[in-house]
């Protein structure tokens, strides 16, 4: 079946940040069609009968979420999270690179759905140049042409949109730690209960927080109705596409927009081009390096938000990551709790020790210092950092590819742990940084 | 609608309030749950992740702290997964933890070591080396913090966040190498900041005074007060080799909520001075000699007496601090009137302040009434300075919904918490809070109800604002009449309100007719005889409330002398008249006083240098210095007699709210001191009296019987946590706050011009 991009239609366009450009495509009629023709509630009946779900990772109902916001709160926020900072993820950024309007665009009818009249769009602080300019410079023409400020085309709906550039932790993905960072607090998640944001989120107030393609798709769903999102995809459960971001060791490596349900196979074969010449396949993070990792025997596991967690993983951001035969993964592995450790806030406990003690056994095993017990240590580690026992998720997430790499490649692990070295040419990495000793 | 929910916390069923999250309702149901990064005062966060619990129904492990009570909630703190998780933490927080435990101040006090015993595992997995900081960093000149031993809890940062309301504290860095820091360029100056030292579970917080000291188990502690300034917040004495090692907060949740300032906290050195005075000395010639009691005693006794026989009492000054407890002001009155018979006694150097003129002369509501206030009017007061632990609760209210209304020309710590903040030009006071009646009065937002109820002569007042109209109001303060308008409206339908000022924002001209003023919008808006709705004028001094209760003042209402029939034997032969502190000393420079008997007093030390005074004090025939340090006036006093510090002897200290507090011998006096109450007993007996107290309970009883908003207090009514006088006499409850009941007298609008109303 031939597939038609929605989102990433502009993708590639030249200058499609410009908004002649993106009016010319066919831009903001979606927003005039549902400031004129909807009230905010048959908008949130839309998107709920789209079956668009979150596309930050949770996949929880975008309409859903919209509908959580209590009728009549005077105060209520909308927040994009543009903070995409997943390892392996970068299908935001490329769309915020060349689409701006249509984010800023979805941006406005959600805002308008929850009858919110102030919006953010937080973004990501390495996006700065150009995207983030680029944003800031919509936003200002968006303004120009009446589609933000007081009194949008005419219809008495006022909204302000503000652009809020973050200063670089991913934890700021985090929807509660990024409603602290605008508020200019350090960004430490908010325990919840009590603070759901769609009760109290950004100053306290209701907030809906959606991701950049939760809201680009919206204006696709008010253009062709619910009806046509709902035949895309896999659904009835997972409608529409996603936007896949293939990296790694693999031939083509770049963002796909797929429809959801696609199978692995498809995706890394098809999409991506296949394995390098000579190489074959050995693992895959499916959603960026925060999701439990997936092999060969996955590769015909189709790529969705109910899917996957059959076979003990999530979609997450879709950051495939794909590593080969010539990959030592208990490495790989290494890298990936080197950024969990860093990137931890250091608010709970065991995710706060526990990143850096996983960092720092994995240098011992991938630098010929393993011991027998550092299996087990790794594995009750992990369990005492995640299944929830932290207030975000970043505490299971820094678990997941160690507990996951454990169960498929456990022999590497004793190989490394027995010989002292990679079992493939693999050279161990760089001296261990963690301690430190400062005045 | 029952307003309790019923829960299971490991079998026990328990009732508790809605709301309530599972830390404090286990804690009813008597089950102990491990926590670290929780405490009662602060918002529950979920940090640190022990205070796990398993909650039937709900998936894997919640933390108690984060969780609130449902009706029917089944609890399990002793669930395998429970266990299992909070080992896991134990065995986080121990990994980069040093266990210097023996060298460590909290070791032997300290839930890290508590709940390791409690809850941890018997083993560490880790064989990598520890996270390591160059130790201790100071982070003023009080704390210093280790930032091996930081379990990272957050508590020190949320105390300076949620109660301070400074933020000196932030955390910086992130994961495991995530510190507590000063902002970049600052040290720790917060007022407040040994409360984290308090807060900290672990050693990482520590007092420079205390460090290495002592060890928990090696120091005796006693409960006490604190005598630095008229809150009178609870504490606990450490003591150790007869020295104080620190003062902790003996939490009184009607005072001090548990909070002490950094005055308090780390003012006890002058206690523990090498310069103490442990001996009675007498002049000879031209220098003090020791001496022994009874010669120092008769000394004193014999310059008093030669005073008053060669020149008449009139000659002879009493001046008291306003520090020193109820038993040695009411004893130093007595000896001062119905003594020596002179009525040259007063607790303050400088001219007395205009007051309310409302009886008795004290706030009439409590501390913790001011929690239920929705309006704050702050008017000259400046509570950081003066009654910090004050100025917490003051916060806490504003955090409970209370909207403050800060007057002050300076821009008071407070003003940052206020809804409203006005300004008015230096000396314009009274105008701005006479604009104030006057918009109430405008505005018909008086509580008609109240006036005609409970006031008399509204007439004369609204002829008397009739123009301070907004307009000449703003032109003359300078403050926006909106903004008047506003204060005005908030104050009049906002209620219950309080009003808090400075008392001694009387003493100016402009400040007077504001103290009048504040009275009126009081009266006016129907403020006063409730929680939450009083006139708080706000002392200083420790005891300042006891000595105006006591009237350690002259031309004021004194105790009547007790006859010895046991009945009131009035005031025979207390003259009339009298000289305040300020007139002792314009008179002593003029060479008109030829005895003095200072009592914790030295004006050499409190009042700018002064030739003259000087001068009249060296002139002095007899000149008695009664303290516990040396002092300037010591070296021309004629007898020098050493008292007791707060924590060497027992007594009672009146705070600011009319809370009566008793404080506790923790250590003896030093060498031969002696509580001040004994010293003025034994020297009334040399001068001849029948004087005959055995203890300090023996004058706090004749205190009670004299006194009549003393009456029905004891030692044992006192206790731990004070009591606030009046004691209902029929009960024996005591009244939150005065001017509850009607009565049959009315409160008065000010009745006249301010200048005129002056008391003293």
């Amino acid at each position: 079946m031939p597939f038609e991009p929605i989102i990433t239609g502009n993708v590639g366009v030249p200058n499609a940040w410009e908004i002649d450009v993106y009016e010319s495509r066919g831009g903001y009629r979606a927003l005039a069609k549902a400031l004129r023709e909807h009230q905010p509630e048959e908008l949130v009946d839309l998107v709920s009968k789209s079956g668009l779900r979150g596309r930050g990772g949770a996949g929880f109902p975008a309409g859903r979420k919209w509908s959580l916001i209590p009728k009549g709160a005077p105060e209520v926020y909308m927040v994009c999270n543009a903070d995409e900072s997943e390892p392996g993820s970068f299908s935001n950024h490329e769309l915020l690179d060349w689409d701006p309007h249509s984010l800023i665009e979805g941006v406005i009818i959600g805002s308008y759905a929850i009858r919110a009249r102030v919006a953010f769009i937080y973004m990501r602080g390495e996006f700065w140049k150009p995207t983030g300019q680029r944003m800031e410079a919509a936003i200002a023409q968006a303004y120009a042409r009446g589609y933000l400020g007081r009194d949008i085309l005419g219809t008495g709906y006022n909204l302000d949109l503000h652009l809020f550039i973050g200063a670089g932790a991913y934890v700021c993905g985090e929807e509660t730690a990024l409603l602290e960072s605008i508020e200019g607090n350090r960004p430490m998640p908010r325990p919840r209960p009590p603070y759901f944001p769609p009760s109290i989120g950004l100053y306290g107030k209701p907030t809906a927080v959606n991701n950049v393609e939760t809201l680009a798709n919206v204006p696709h769903i008010v253009l062709n109705g619910a009806e046509w999102y709902t035949r895309l995809g896999n659904p009835p459960r997972n409608p529409g596409t996603k936007v896949f971001s293939l990296s790694g060791l693999i031939k083509r490596p770049g963002n796909y927009e797929a429809p959801l349900g696609i199978t692995l196979r498809e995706l890394l074969f098809g999409y991506g081009g296949g394995m390098l010449d000579g190489r074959t396949f050995k693992a895959v993070t499916p959603g960026g390096t925060s999701t439990p990792l997936l092999t060969a025997e996955h590769l015909d596991v189709r790529m969705d938000y109910d899917s996957l967690p059959a076979v003990g993983t999530y979609l997450g951001s879709t950051g495939l990551i794909v590593m080969d035969d010539t990959v030592c993964i208990p490495c790989a592995v290494y890298h990936m709790s080197k950024f969990y450790q860093h990137e931890s806030c250091g608010k709970c406990t065991p995710c706060r020790e526990g990143t850096s003690w996983i960092n720092a056994i994995l240098y011992r095993i991938t630098h010929g210092q393993g011991r027998e017990e550092d299996m087990p240590l790794l594995l009750d580690l992990s369990d005492n950092m995640g299944g929830r026992k932290t207030v975000c998720a970043l505490g299971d997430f820094a678990g997941f590819p160690v507990t996951s790499s454990i169960k498929y490649f456990r022999q590497e692990y004793e190989y490394h742990i027995r010989y002292g070295r990679c079992p493939t040419s693999c050279q161990p990495a760089e001296e261990r940084q963690w301690t430190i000793s400062q005045p | 609608m029952d307003n309790l929910a019923t829960v299971t916390i490991d079998g026990r069923v328990v009732k508790v309030p809605r709301g309530m999250n599972l830390v404090e309702a286990a804690r009813l149901a008597g089950v102990e749950i491990p926590v670290f990064c929780y405490h009662s005062k602060l918002k529950p966060v979920g940090a640190c992740r022990m205070c796990y619990v398993a909650i039937e129904k709900v998936p894997g492990v919640v933390t108690a702290c984060t969780t609130t009570v449902t009706d029917g909630m089944v609890v399990n703190t002793k669930d395998p997964r429970v266990v299992k998780a909070q080992q896991g933490v134990l065995e986080f927080l121990l990994a980069n933890h040093p266990l210097d435990c023996p060298v460590c101040d909290r070791g032997g006090e300290c839930p890290l070591q508590n709940n390791t015993f409690g809850y941890g595992g018997p083993v560490s997995r880790y064989v990598e080396p520890k996270r390591h900081f160059a130790k201790p960093i100071p982070l003023s000149r009080r704390i210093l913090l280790d930032r091996e031993r930081c379990i990272l809890c957050y508590r020190c940062v949320r105390f300076q966040k949620e109660i301070a309301g400074d933020e000196t504290l932030t955390v910086i860095n992130r994961g495991a190498r995530v510190e507590i820091a000063t902002l970049p360029g600052r040290e720790f100056d917060s007022p407040f900041s040994g409360n984290t030292i308090e807060l900290c579970p672990v050693g990482a917080l520590t007092s420079a005074l205390y460090r290495f000291k002592a060890r928990p188990w090696d120091i005796r502690s006693s409960p006490s007060l604190c005598d630095q300034c008229s809150v009178g917040c609870n504490v606990r004495v450490d003591t150790r080799n007869r020295q104080i090692v620190r003062l902790l907060s003996r939490e009184n949740a009607a005072v001090d909520d548990g909070w002490l300032c950094d005055r308090g906290r780390f003012g006890y050195e002058f206690a523990n001075h090498p310069d103490r005075l442990t001996q009675p000395q007498v002049r000879e010639g031209t220098r003090l000699r020791a001496a022994e009691w009874e010669e120092a005693l008769y000394q004193a006794a014999q310059g008093l007496r030669q005073v008053v026989s060669q020149r008449g009492p009139g000659t002879v000054g009493v001046l008291v601090s306003p520090r020193l407890a109820n038993e040695d002001l009411y004893l130093a009155q007595r000896l001062a009137r119905a003594v020596i018979g002179t009525s040259n006694l007063d607790y303050r150097l400088t001219p007395h302040p205009t007051v309310s003129p409302l009886r008795p002369d004290a706030a009439s509501g409590s501390i913790v009434g001011l929690e239920k206030a929705r309006t704050i009017l702050i008017l000259g007061a400046d509570p950081l300075n003066h009654q910090p632990v004050l100025d917490l609760r003051l916060k806490k209210a504003a955090s409970l919904g209370a909207r403050l209304i800060v007057v002050d020309e300076k821009q008071t710590d407070l003003a940052a918490f206020a809804r409203l903040w006005l300004r008015p030009r230096s000396g314009s006071l009274d105008t701005l809070a006479r604009g104030l009646v006057h918009l109430i009065l405008a505005n018909g937002q008086v509580n008609q109800e109240f006036v005609d109820r409970r006031t008399e002569g509204i007439d004369a007042l609204r002829a008397r604002v009739a123009d301070d109209t907004p307009e000449r109001v703003a032109a003359s303060t300078g403050v926006p009449a909106p903004l008047l308008e506003q204060a005005a409206t908030l104050l009049a339908t906002n209620g219950p309100a309080s009003i808090v000022y400075d008392r001694d924002l009387g003493a100016s001209d402009d400040g007077a007719a504001a103290v009048l003023a504040a009275t009126d919008l009081a009266l006016l808006t129907g403020n006063i005889g409730r929680d939450g709705a009083g006139l708080y004028p706000l002392v200083r001094a420790a005891n300042e409330q006891g000595a105006l209760d006591l009237g350690l003042m002259p031309r004021r209402p004194s105790p009547p002398t007790p006859s010895p029939t046991g009945g009131e034997g009035g005031h025979a032969g207390c003259p009339a008249g009298g000289m305040t502190g300020a007139e002792m000393l314009d008179a002593l420079r003029a060479g008109q006083l030829k005895a003095l008997y200072l009592l914790g007093v030295d004006p050499l030390r409190e009042l700018p240098d002064d030739r003259a005074l000087r001068d009249g004090l060296t002139g002095l025939t007899t000149l008695i210095v009664q303290d516990i340090l040396p002092g300037p006036a010591q070296e021309l006093a004629t007898v020098v007699l050493p008292g007791a510090a707060f924590h060497e002897r027992e007594g009672t200290l009146t705070n600011l709210e009319r809370r009566v507090q008793r404080l506790w011998p923790a250590l003896k006096p030093p060498g031969k001191a002696r509580p001040d109450w004994q010293i003025i007993h034994d020297l009334a007996r040399a001068l001849g009296t029948s004087f005959d107290y055995a203890q300090a309970s023996d004058v706090f009883a004749e205190i009670a019987s004299v006194v009549p908003t003393y009456r029905g207090l004891t030692y044992g009514k006192v206790g731990l946590k004070g009591v606030q006088w009046p004691l209902d006499v029929a009960s024996g409850q005591e009244a939150g706050s005065l001017y509850e009941d009607p009565g049959d007298t009315r409160l008065a609008f000010t009745p006249v011009a301010p200048s005129t109303a002056r008391i003293v």
